[in-house]
């Protein structure tokens, strides 16, 4: 006991560590995202900023670059890592729980179900003009989930194997529902289209982050965080099947439930905040894997830190790559994601 | 009695697999269940570990009924090692016998050395030291099956609850395992393939359409009329010269 | 410039003084190249529809309302003189129509606005689909010429965008219906009002005078759509002597607010339409967001109210293209006044 007494505060310290670093690391992508923008400002500008605003320094500044800075591109960048965080976190989750490496957040129609919703609401009008286009995004994706995961109940999925497969056939279904029913809402639309962007916000775009989104991405992605690490154990026990994990003392309904519950609403939440950005969810649990191993109490935190990291960095990138215009996040997250993703399997493959 | 039953019973969409299984395990003995295969067993040992709700029936673990307790309470008392537990994951040995703690650890609990110790215990009694690193898709099918069984005994359970444990293992592991098992100080109940093998057994159940039809001691359950009925081969007994053990010796129905 | 002008106004008074046929009349067989087909007409098509709000507008102004059996492709209400003409002719379909609907009219004459609805990728069909079925195909040329359809949202244009396709537009559709008269008039006309609106710019016009045409936004705070530097604003802005801040080939390319902001245009210029798809769509709420919005608020042209308001239809290529053209110079010339 006294062994464990000494062993306990290093494994307290270590952990501590690991989590400074990545804290530190995210601040400085956070930071970058900042200070990185379409257009020019330099950087004392940037610090001054920051300076005025965190410390009341009282540096005059161009209201515009003050602005640009403090309600553009700070919420912004905090926006990104949240999605990142929380889409990667999803995933991972998924991938473990439903023991399907090629699950991802969207596999439980959650993005049909948003497209649907926010196509509702702007083109058909619905809730006229009370209810905004992310709530009805919202709405959407926890109306398609609740109907995904009613389907797979009905169709007998629960603790066993097979069950796994019925939410993925579920997912898959409903995703085809929800995306004919947009088509359809587009199809039908009251006004005439001049196809300038149908689809564009639901390609993901960050450049409507503002504050508000920041308190409500802020504590989502903390939640699906916390619940990971909570969960990290019994998320380890499912990787030979939801009866072993039982046999390990999971409660594995309880644990589905609860986890894909999380993933649902994070997932929801974040699209109806920046629209479906695709490959994150996919990607990063495996780039995070093939870092850190597969036990989820590194492999949850390492995962969001990279999320957070990789959604900023494919911000950044999308408001530079073509000077004076934005291109959708989800073409830099699918551009860069997919070349990753091959490296991944081709050198996971050499090691086996 | 460690483990009981009461005219247990699960069935899938109307269809018996297991039914009316009195059964009442005893502290400390060691219970092979044979039968052919479909006869229910796999299904009966998911049932006593817990794993499925009966849809007839209860099972009381030491003497509470198993439904109503905490499934990590449960894990505590009993390891359930199924067939064919399989992973995709890139899991190395470690990784897999250090599963065996889970029941232990709260969900932000630290590793301890008492771990660590223990995981060194089961890798050593299932004769697995030295592939702690080996990634879990180089190992063989016996490997994978004493590394289950490693995880099994991480568990530190009172019972085992082992289902065909010494599929795709060597006679000599074969042998060692069963060895290991009956010398652990727990109750085991072991679904086996192997008739010669349920002999050494302290008591033997035998399970025919769902149905557990016989229960004893070896000797008196294992006779050449009712593995003839339940298993539909010829069957014979002979006596092993070198130490008076007895075998079964199998022919074709015809 | 000046000699165009003076052509333009020249030509506005002989339309004016001699309103009477002067024009020959169309020769049949007539043969027409457009948007890289080759028309032929024997005569002048007894029947029309409408797949465009733009070629609606042209017909109706042409005269020939009642040879037109359907309409389809609506952006905002008919302009108030044409109501009671249209309010005779069918409706096909406020966006696309179906290809059968637009067959089934049994038209003579098929006119296009956008070749997305139909065109070499037409959503509605091909021109080819209606030429075999004997079906001519007429495209406005502001939609073709200079112009790729394939790249980008709503095309690219490789050159700046001129009023005088839509002109050729007014006039070969006249000349496709033997109302060549009625044609050279209304281009006449166009005329004089885009050189009047030229020279009252002039008159009021400042050095270093910018603009940036907002149209609408996929949602409020995202980033909006604005006009980019070939379309119908652009050509806007060029005929006024003022600079476009956006950089971009696109018709409608998507800006951030930040290189908006920090090219602190002179003049915003926000679109009004009757579309509701995106709560910007609201000529109110954009003009809220101008206001509100942390960063938008501190921009010149807001501080100083130099907002203007104009038809989303407007800043299409369009005949309403010469509104737009009046309502910008008379902003111009509110500003030079205020100052």
């Amino acid at each position: 006991m006294t062994v464990v007494a000494v062993h306990r505060p290093n494994v307290y310290a270590s952990r501590l560590g690991r989590g400074a670093l990545g804290f530190v690391v995210l601040l400085a992508a956070v930071v970058a995202g900042t200070c990185i923008g379409e257009t020019p400002i330099p950087l004392t500008t940037v610090a001054q900023v920051l300076a005025n605003k965190l410390l009341g320094a009282g540096y005059p500044l161009d209201p515009i670059d003050t602005g640009i800075i403090w309600n553009y591109r700070l919420p912004r960048a905090i926006v990104a890592a949240c999605c990142g965080t929380g889409l990667a976190i999803s995933g991972v989750v998924l991938q473990s729980l439903l023991r399907n490496a090629l699950a991802d957040p969207y596999l439980l129609g959650i993005s049909a179900g948003a497209s649907t919703g926010a196509v509702t609401v702007t083109i058909a009008g619905l809730g006229a003009g009370a209810v905004s286009m992310s709530l009805g995004a919202f709405i959407g994706a926890l109306l398609a989930f609740l109907l995904v995961a009613g389907l797979a109940k009905a169709a007998g999925g629960g603790v066993s194997l097979q069950g796994t497969g019925q939410i993925v056939l579920a997912g898959i279904a409903g995703s085809q529902l929800f995306n004919a029913l947009t088509s359809f809402i587009i199809t039908k639309s009251a006004n005439a289209e001049q196809a300038r962007g149908i689809m564009f916000w639901l390609l993901g775009n960050l450049s409507g982050a503002r504050w508000p989104d920041v308190w409500l991405a802020v504590p989502i992605a903390l939640l699906g965080l916390l619940a990971t690490i909570w969960y990290a154990r019994a998320l380890d026990a499912f990787a030979f099947g939801a009866d072993q994990a039982a046999a390990l003392g999971i409660p594995v309904r309880t644990t589905q439930v609860v986890l894909i519950g999380v993933t649902a609403l994070v997932t929801a939440v974040m699209v109806s905040i920046v629209g479906s950005i695709g490959f994150v969810g996919l990607v990063i649990p495996h780039a995070a894997r093939f870092l850190v191993g597969v036990r989820h109490g590194r492999l949850g935190p390492a995962t969001a830190i990279i999320g957070a990291v990789f959604l900023i960095a494919a911000d950044v990138l999308s408001r530079t790559i073509i000077p004076g215009q934005v291109l959708p996040i989800g073409v830099i997250t699918a551009l860069v994601g997919a070349p990753i993703f091959a490296l991944i399997l081709l050198r996971g493959r050499r090691t086996r | 009695m460690i483990l009981r039953t009461k005219d247990l019973g699960w069935s899938v969409r109307g269809k018996a697999i297991v039914s009316g299984v009195d059964l009442a395990i005893n502290e400390g003995e060691t219970l092979g269940l044979i039968g052919p295969n479909g006869s229910g067993k796999s299904t009966l040992l998911k049932l006593l570990g817990g794993i499925r709700q009966p849809t007839r029936g209860a099972v009381s673990l030491q003497g509470r009924d198993i439904a109503s307790m905490p499934r990590r309470k449960v894990a505590q008392i009993i390891a359930f090692l199924e067939q064919q537990a399989e992973t995709t994951e890139a899991i190395t040995v470690r990784d897999a016998v250090e599963l065996g703690r889970t029941p232990w650890l709260g969900p932000l609990q630290p590793w301890s050395p008492e771990d660590d110790r223990i995981v060194a215990d089961a890798l050593r009694d299932t004769d697995m030291t030295g592939f702690e690193k080996r990634q879990w898709a180089t190992l063989s099918g016996g490997e994978r099956q004493r590394a289950h069984l490693a995880r099994s005994l991480a568990q530190r359970p009172e019972i085992l609850l082992l289902d065909e444990p010494t599929n795709h293992l060597d006679i000599q592991h074969q042998l060692s395992i069963l060895q290991l098992v009956s010398s652990l100080p727990v109750t085991a109940v072991i679904a086996l393939h192997d008739l010669n093998q349920a002999l050494s057994c302290d008591r033997v159940g035998v399970m025919a359409g769902g149905r557990l039809v016989a229960l004893g001691k070896p000797e008196d359950v294992l006779s050449v009329e009712r593995v003839t009925a339940v298993f539909g081969v010829r069957a014979s007994i002979i006596t092993d010269p070198a130490d008076g053990t007895r075998l079964f010796r199998f022919h074709s129905p015809s | 410039m000046t000699t165009t002008t003076r052509l333009a106004l020249a030509a506005a008074a002989f339309a004016l003084l001699a309103p009477a046929a002067q024009a020959e009349p169309t020769k049949y067989p007539l043969t027409l190249q457009n948007c890289g087909e080759t028309l032929i007409f024997d005569k002048a098509p007894a029947s029309a529809v409408t797949v465009g709000q733009a070629a609606t507008e042209i017909l109706y102004s042409l005269g020939l309302g009642e040879k037109v059996k359907g309409t389809s492709v609506w952006f905002t209400s008919v302009k108030p003189e044409f109501k009671a003409i249209n309010e005779r002719v069918e409706r096909l379909a406020d966006n696309d129509p179906s290809f059968e609907s637009v067959v089934n009219k049994r038209p003579e004459l098929v006119a296009i606005q956008f070749l997305w609805h139909i065109g070499p990728e037409g959503i509605v069909g091909t021109r080819a689909q209606f030429h075999e079925m004997g079906i001519p195909t007429y495209a406005l040329p502001a939609d073709c010429v200079e112009k790729d359809n394939t790249v980008g949202r709503d095309g690219t244009r490789s050159a700046l965008f001129s009023t005088a396709t839509i002109h050729q537009g007014v006039r070969e559709l006249a000349e496709i219906f033997d109302v060549k008269d009625k044609g050279d008039a209304l281009v006449a006309d166009l005329q004089k009002r885009e050189a009047a609106a030229i020279e009252r710019a002039k008159a009021a016009k400042r050095e270093d005078t910018s603009a940036v045409f907002w149209f609408s936004s996929a949602e409020m705070n995202i980033d909006p759509y604005v006009a980019g530097r070939k379309g119908g604003p652009a050509y806007m802005m060029d005929k006024l002597g003022i600079k476009n801040v956006v950089e971009s080939d696109e018709e409608w390319p998507v800006v951030g607010w930040e290189t908006i902001a920090k090219a602190n245009p002179t003049f915003i210029v926000v679109a009004r339409m009757e579309r509701r798809r995106y709560p910007a769509d609201d000529v109110e709420m954009k003009l809220q967001f101008l206001k509100n919005d942390p960063v938008a608020s501190q921009m010149d042209a807001v501080k100083n109210n130099r907002i203007v308001v104009m038809d989303g239809h407007a800043m299409d290529a369009t005949m309403r293209t010469i509104d737009g053209i009046e309502v910008l110079a008379e902003a111009l010339e509110k500003a030079g006044s205020a100052k």
